[in-house]
């Protein structure tokens, strides 16, 4: 793998080369590393370059881990996911990985401001078990999704992405997880995000929030079932959710379901249609 | 192994066709499978990343200008981002030449005759993706019908972008015509109505009163809505209403064309599609 012109400090600073990526800043601390932002030095590409963490550089499974997440996201293509540019190894045989940069803010923070309204909540819900849904017919589950790993993304072509793949399980790992964790997770984001309150045993959301539809409540309830097989699957999460925004936003009921280009879409029809059988 | 240093192409003189063969057995973290035709100036391979699950297209350039080209290409690649457009993966320089590691577009190039359900769906599909470049200010400049490729997975996907450059918005609409020129020529014997004059439209002389390619999409969206039920096969019969307010063929004795109250255009294996007129 590429290992010229880059710096091998600890720590990069700004303006340290990894790969042909120049580095910006430290954006956060993984378990498995360190990220930080860079931009390439030709392309008109920002990235998030996430580098192992030197104090890690002898632990080989986590050099590992971080190539498979690299191998996993490469195996999925969904625009709520984010795209792998190129990895390589350092010159101290530290891997490091450049991930499409994904901004926005995350659902921790966007619940810390005000609380979620409803068609949005709902519009969350949807875009995560879509990407859920993707995933987890590859065999794929995302092992550590949380409020800060859901980022509203209205400059891409979904409303929500999911990053922080840090975890990430393929079916043929000996950690293989179950699906039916990602949609627990993911129905934990929806109770904090509706009720304000970490879930408890025996807790439901129409107990704590007796205003929220009665369809969500059933919804986010069933999510986070305590017996994995009474939870829905990322595909029924999806439907439902597709449902609720339908009845949220009778005025828009494509508004979650877009895969037309937005220009063609909004274009009002002058034409009318009847469709008459034969005989 | 041989180095990435191991070029053995010739270096072809600008707008020369290569006859140049990709020598090389790894570039970069790709290892080279086998030989792609390519582009004059370049030497084209397909390869597989050694890590990640990819494959992917390698293209050296084999001299400066191609080298150059190679770059502006990239760069406009990355900045588009879209899925009608192949992603660029890395670039590099080897033997102090630029290649490139963009997308293996895998699918069915489009081909003439287009078969009369999907006309309409083909110039929705590909003009979506002109004008999602032609909103950022990029001109194709090398559309063919073939440049359209079908895949299985992201729809169309526009290809052979050697040509693509920077403009103005209205620059845009000479990918309109050339599009347009190319759906003309491979339109079936029978089409419906309303597509025919949309074709007329892309390929009109008067650049101002040719539509751009976000209009083009939108009026292709419409009449594939109307026409929604070419692909289903429950639909024995479908209505197509469109604007026949214009005599079609021009008049030269009639005084006044009368509208004929039903037009029935048969189509391949399907019961006859009747275009009635619509006034609105």
């Amino acid at each position: 793998m590429a290992r010229h012109r880059t710096d091998t400090s600890a720590r990069f600073n700004e303006g340290a080369r990894v790969g042909d990526y120049r580095i910006e800043r430290e954006l956060r601390s993984e378990d498995t590393g360190l990220v930080y932002t860079g931009t390439h030095i030709v392309l008109p590409r920002r990235a998030a370059i996430k580098v192992m963490h030197p104090a890690q550089a002898y632990m080989r499974a986590l050099a590992v881990q971080i190539l498979r997440e690299a191998c996993v996201l490469e195996a999925l293509s969904h625009p709520g996911v984010p795209r792998v540019y190129e990895c390589g190894v350092l010159e101290d045989k530290r891997p490091w990985v450049a991930l499409e940069l994904i901004t926005g803010d995350t659902v921790a923070e966007l619940v810390a401001r005000q609380p979620l309204a409803l068609p949005d909540l709902v519009t969350m819900l949807h875009a995560a078990a879509d990407v859920l849904e993707h995933a987890h017919a590859r065999g794929v589950v995302h092992n550590r999704l949380t409020d800060a790993s859901i980022v509203r993304t209205p400059q891409r072509a979904v409303p929500f992405s999911v990053r922080g793949w840090g975890d990430v399980v393929a079916h043929d790992s000996n950690l293989a997880a179950e699906p039916s964790g990602d949609v627990h997770d993911l129905g934990l984001v929806a109770f904090r995000a509706l009720t304000g309150a970490m879930l408890r045993e025996g807790d439901t959301v129409s107990a704590i929030a007796p205003s929220v539809p009665a369809a969500l409540a059933t919804l986010v309830d069933d999510m986070v079932a305590r017996e994995p097989t009474a939870r829905p699957t990322a595909a029924e999460v999806r439907e439902r959710a597709h449902d609720l925004a339908l009845e949220l936003a009778p005025a828009s009921p494509r508004a979650v379901t877009s895969d037309v280009p937005k220009h063609v879409e909004d274009s009002p029809s002058s034409f009318t249609i009847r469709i008459h059988r034969s005989g | 192994m041989r180095s990435a240093h191991a070029i053995h192409a010739a270096r072809d003189p600008p707008g020369m066709a290569s006859a140049a063969q990709f020598c090389v057995e790894t570039l970069g973290d790709y290892a080279v499978d086998r030989e792609l035709p390519a582009s004059p100036g370049e030497t084209c391979a397909e390869a597989t990343h050694r890590v990640l699950p990819r494959r992917a297209r390698l293209r050296i350039a084999q001299h400066r200008d191609a080298g150059i080209r190679l770059m502006r290409e990239a760069c406009i690649l990355e900045a588009l981002r879209h899925s009608g457009v192949p992603r660029v993966f890395e670039i590099g320089v080897t033997d102090g030449l630029p290649w490139i590691a963009d997308e293996l577009v895998l699918g069915t190039p489009l081909a003439a005759p287009i078969p009369v359900e999907q006309v309409v769906l083909v110039i929705r599909d590909a003009c979506a993706i002109l004008a999602h470049l032609h909103r950022r200010g990029v001109v194709h400049d090398g559309i063919w019908l073939d440049a359209f490729v079908r895949t299985d997975d992201r729809g169309m996907c526009l290809t052979n972008w050697t040509r693509a450059r920077l403009g103005e918005p209205e620059d845009g609409k000479a990918d309109v015509h050339a599009l347009g020129t190319a759906i003309y020529a491979a339109l079936p014997g029978s089409a419906p109505l309303g597509v025919v004059e949309l074709v007329d439209r892309m390929v009109a002389p008067d650049t101002a009163r040719r539509p751009s390619a976000a209009e083009v999409a939108q009026e292709a969206a419409r009449l594939a809505e109307v026409a929604g039920g070419f692909d289903d096969p429950e639909i024995e019969e479908v209505i197509l209403l469109t604007d026949l307010s214009r005599d079609p063929v021009p008049a030269i004795s009639k005084p006044k064309w009368t509208p004929a109250p039903a037009l029935a255009i048969p189509v391949e294996g399907r019961a006859p599609i009747a275009i009635l007129k619509q006034r609105t």
